[in-house]
């Protein structure tokens, strides 16, 4: 477990920005903050760097808490805030420097592979002054994976992108994620980019956590459906409702069935079927509705949400 | 760590600033020079001392045949007080001590220290006040406190670089004058002549109210007190900066602070005659040039030095560690 979150709590005055946020990410896990403008994604996430002092609760990276023992847990993180600045008299290569010197043992070798791999090798010797907000953003993302860290934390990190940055950066944490076991949180407003990315998310407003879980049991919270196409619809349909918690909706065509189940049960229809000699020429589940989901969730009232998973 | 921290904040420093910097410290050598040239230079000290011992002499005849009438109280305490300053004069061009404001390495030193340093306080005071601030409008403090290093060690570092390049600055321009103005005048013997500063400069130039400086050492206490007074400027700078929401209102709030205090303390010290408390505050000793005068002047002298280096090291270190303490605790949401 790289990070731990625990009952974390910051109000600013009498606004409470995160209330009680509970959560735990695995390496090679990318977790994904979603939320409107506003719901306590960068506090949070602030908090987890150590930039901001959590009223109660805790955070933990590599078993350090964020605010006590920051200096132990951020060797073990890098980050990407919202809008990041960078030294801009200083050149690409002179910013990654910096940082590579608070870290201590980042080979200047290390230092130019990271400007490469966010393609800013051609401008490594520019002043970031001249530099778009997307060539910032990349530089940023190099600085944060600077001394291999085990967790990337990203604040908005699509932010001035554009659409090949977008896909490259997609891309490029996906493979750190599936190929070197990084863990990634990151926050984002955008639905698209964390349903395409994330393997859990934990939809945030008006600082609460309102609901957590990977994206298949949340899009999927009031059950499973399924297109069935057999090759005997009426032994299919008999077969199948015997297994408890599976319903067979009639199909709008003949040869179709559609299913709906309280988990998901591919696996057991195909082996079912198949073992009473039904033939089955296709099995799909229908893919569920983020945008639904999200904006149900969040229009709800202030009480919190239990956990998905 | 903390080697590294300073470094960064050196090459950030220096690479964002460095104009500022070399025009400032230009511009101050700069009207050292010019204000130099344009006063009468002492041809010899020497000679100077001797037609002043003569014009004190003739002012004692003058004395003794004032007409009748003159209190012989008041006859008695001038001559007294012309006696005492013959004494010193005599003391110096027996000994070959050379009073700084004539020796032309002390004079130039004291002219950078009485009109350019002014200049140069509020250029560490604004570097100062938007060491902190600056990252933060420019959203860099949150990506170097996110980096495994304290937010203690990141003031350090910061202060330390700082006073570093106000190190060099200095250096570069007191030692050049130095340097130049004595071989000009003197030859190499000129750099290791003795300088005469007073203890008490609002007494004058009087037996017992001397001090005699190797000129090394008056060097050396040009730049330490100049250093303490900076490192006042900084650290207040620092601990404003840390508090100030934006880089415009820090520096704008460090400079008039070092602009208003100065005279301030001035106008307090004749006001309420010279109060006790007003001695340990750090405004009177911002301007170390009274502390090595040789010409009667109001202000500190000789004397002040070692309270005016104390003083202003207690409330450095006060000013950074109250900046410690808030620093580290405090949460950074921009």
């Amino acid at each position: 477990m790289i990070l731990e979150v625990e009952h974390l709590t910051r109000r600013f005055g009498a606004r409470t920005a995160v209330q009680d946020v509970n959560l735990r990410v695995e390496a090679g896990e990318i977790f994904g903050f979603l939320g409107p403008n506003g719901a306590g994604k960068t506090t949070a996430i602030r908090m987890l760097l150590g930039l901001l002092r959590p009223d109660s609760g805790s955070a933990r990276v590599a078993g350090f808490d964020c605010w006590r023992q920051h200096v132990q847990a951020a060797r073990h993180f890098g980050a990407v805030l919202e809008s990041p600045g960078m030294y801009t008299a200083l050149t690409a290569r002179e910013n990654l420097r910096q940082f590579a010197r608070l870290l201590g043992g980042v080979t200047k070798q290390e230092q130019s592979r990271l400007l490469r791999e966010v393609g800013l090798e051609g401008r490594a010797d520019e002043p970031v002054r001249g530099f778009s907000l997307g060539m910032r953003q990349r530089l940023a993302v190099a600085q944060a994976l600077l001394g291999n860290p085990q967790l990337l934390v990203l604040d908005e990190p699509t932010n001035g992108l554009d659409p090949l940055g977008i896909r490259d950066l997609r891309e490029l944490l996906r493979g750190l994620a599936d190929e070197q076991g990084i863990a990634i949180v990151l926050s984002s407003h955008l639905l698209g980019e964390v349903e395409e990315l994330c393997d859990r998310i934990a939809i945030m407003s008006h600082g609460f956590v309102r609901a957590q879980g990977s994206l298949v049991e949340l899009v999927n919270r009031d059950g499973f459906r399924f297109e069935l196409w057999a090759g005997d619809p009426a032994r299919a349909r008999t077969v199948l409702e015997v297994i408890p918690g599976l319903e067979v909706i009639e199909g709008t065509a003949s040869t179709r069935l559609q299913l709906h189940a309280d988990r998901d049960v591919s696996e057991l229809v195909t082996a079912i079927l198949v073992q009473q000699g039904v033939g089955v020429r296709e099995l799909r589940r229908c893919p569920g509705n983020l945008e639904d989901y999200f904006r149900e969730v969040t229009l709800r009232s202030i009480e919190p949400v239990a956990a998905a998973s | 760590m903390l080697r590294a921290v300073v470094w960064n904040e050196l090459e950030k420093l220096v690479r964002r600033r460095w104009l500022l910097i070399v025009l400032v410290t230009a511009a101050v050598v700069g009207l050292g020079i010019a204000i130099e040239l344009a006063s009468p230079q002492p041809a010899d000290w020497r000679s100077q001392t001797r037609e002043q011992i003569a014009q004190l002499r003739a002012a004692k005849d003058q004395l003794q045949s004032a007409p009748e009438g003159v209190p012989a109280g008041f006859q008695a305490s001038l001559n007294a007080a012309i006696d005492q300053q013959l004494e010193a004069e005599r003391y110096l061009l027996d000994h070959d001590i050379a009073p700084s404001d004539w020796y032309p390495a002390g004079r130039a030193i004291g002219t950078i220290l009485k009109t350019g340093f002014g200049f140069l306080l509020l250029l560490f005071g604004w570097l100062a006040a938007e060491s902190v601030a600056q990252e933060r409008a420019d959203r860099t403090l949150g990506l170097l406190l996110s980096r495994p290093v304290s937010r203690r060690k990141v003031l350090f570092g910061k202060a330390i670089a700082l006073q570093v390049v106000a190190t060099v600055v200095l250096l570069a321009a007191m030692l050049p004058v130095y340097v130049i103005t004595g071989l000009q005048h003197g030859g190499w013997a000129a750099l290791t002549t003795r300088i005469m500063v007073l203890d008490d400069p609002v007494k004058g130039v009087l037996a017992g109210n001397i001090e005699l400086l190797p000129a090394w050492f008056y060097m050396l206490a040009a730049m330490v007190l100049s250093l303490a007074a900076v490192l006042v400027a900084q650290t207040l700078g620092l601990l404003v900066s840390i508090l100030a929401r934006g880089p415009g209102l820090a520096i704008g709030s460090t400079l008039c602070a070092l602009l208003v205090l100065q005279p301030l303390a001035a106008v307090l010290r004749l006001a309420l005659k010279d109060p006790a408390w007003l001695h340990f505050t750090f405004w009177p000793y911002l301007s170390p040039s009274t502390e090595l005068t040789s010409q009667p002047t109001m202000g500190l002298g000789y004397s002040s030095a070692g309270l005016s280096l104390s003083v202003l090291l207690v409330w450095a270190v006060a000013f950074l560690v109250v900046g410690v303490a808030l620093f580290t605790r405090r949460s950074e949401t921009s």
